[in-house]
């Protein structure tokens, strides 16, 4: 769940490069459950990382992360899956409901 | 200017630099973000956090996964140590008896496996052909303990050795 929660936060703009703190603070998920999922989805390169380039001077540069296209076809794979789930668990309570009707 | 020391900063630096090279990356990556936290609690939060992963996190490449072996050949080399004083206690005294003396065989058994795992780094440096007195003051730390540790190790022993031969009312 934490997992997913990372990576629909990082396709929300996928474009978009995103820093940890951040990613911490829009999932709720604190720093030691963080990195672990950040460095389990670069090494399965669904996580592109980069280092900043443009930094505050007296401000080491920040690392960067955004999917790459495989991470995006994890997220919509899932999307897919998670529909029709949703999808049979509808049908399922209809037909309970027509039943009990 | 702020002098204050740092604490969280500090310590996450530590844990960092105990990060293998190849995932030295993800230190430094915690490190600049932690620049960016800048409410106290939050700070602590996040460098604790970030700590554990460095040093105790699986497959991040942290300082327990380093020492995975020496961990293992100390607690090999200590349960050999004690496995002759066991012995000779279960002859006396059945496992489960009541008075049968379990914090002292804890104590035999941790006291060699600390004394190994501060070693092992020693042993390492003299193999690497290190300067042992690079740091003099963790090195001198780490000679104390092992003394310290010998001396009531060996101290326990002699004081246990008449209860370990079975000689009545030894305690």
């Amino acid at each position: 769940v934490q997992t997913i929660s990372v990576l629909l936060a990082l396709a929300e703009d996928p474009g978009q490069w995103r820093h940890g703190y951040d990613l911490c603070q829009e999932t709720g998920l604190k720093a030691g459950s963080m990195y672990p999922i950040l460095i389990r989805l670069a090494d399965r390169g669904w996580l592109e990382t980069s280092w900043e380039v443009t930094t505050s001077p007296g401000r080491p540069p920040r690392h960067l992360y955004r999917l790459t296209r495989s991470g995006l076809d994890v997220i919509r794979e899932l999307g897919a899956s998670r529909a029709t789930r949703g999808r049979a668990r509808r049908a399922r309570l209809n037909v309970r409901l027509q039943e009990m009707s | 200017v702020n002098r204050s020391p740092d604490l969280p900063g500090s310590l996450l630096t530590f844990a960092a630099q105990r990060i293998r090279p190849e995932r030295s990356e993800w230190g430094a990556a915690m490190l600049a973000e932690l620049t960016e936290v800048t409410d106290p609690v939050a700070r602590w939060q996040f460098a604790l956090g970030c700590m554990w992963i460095a040093l105790f996190a699986p497959g991040t490449g942290g300082l327990l996964q380093m020492r995975k072996n020496t961990i293992v050949t100390a607690a090999l080399i200590s349960t050999l140590i004690v496995a002759p004083f066991l012995y000779l206690e279960l002859r006396n005294r059945p496992l489960g008896a009541l008075n049968f003396p379990y914090p002292l065989f804890v104590l035999l058994w941790v006291l060699p496996a600390a004394f190994v795992f501060t070693a092992a780094p020693i042993v390492r440096s003299v193999r690497a052909g290190q300067n042992l007195l690079a740091h003099p003051i963790l090195f001198l730390t780490r000679v104390t303990f092992l003394v310290l540790a010998a001396l009531f190790w060996s101290v326990l022993i002699n004081d246990q050795m008449p209860c370990f031969l079975g000689v009545p009312n030894c305690d």
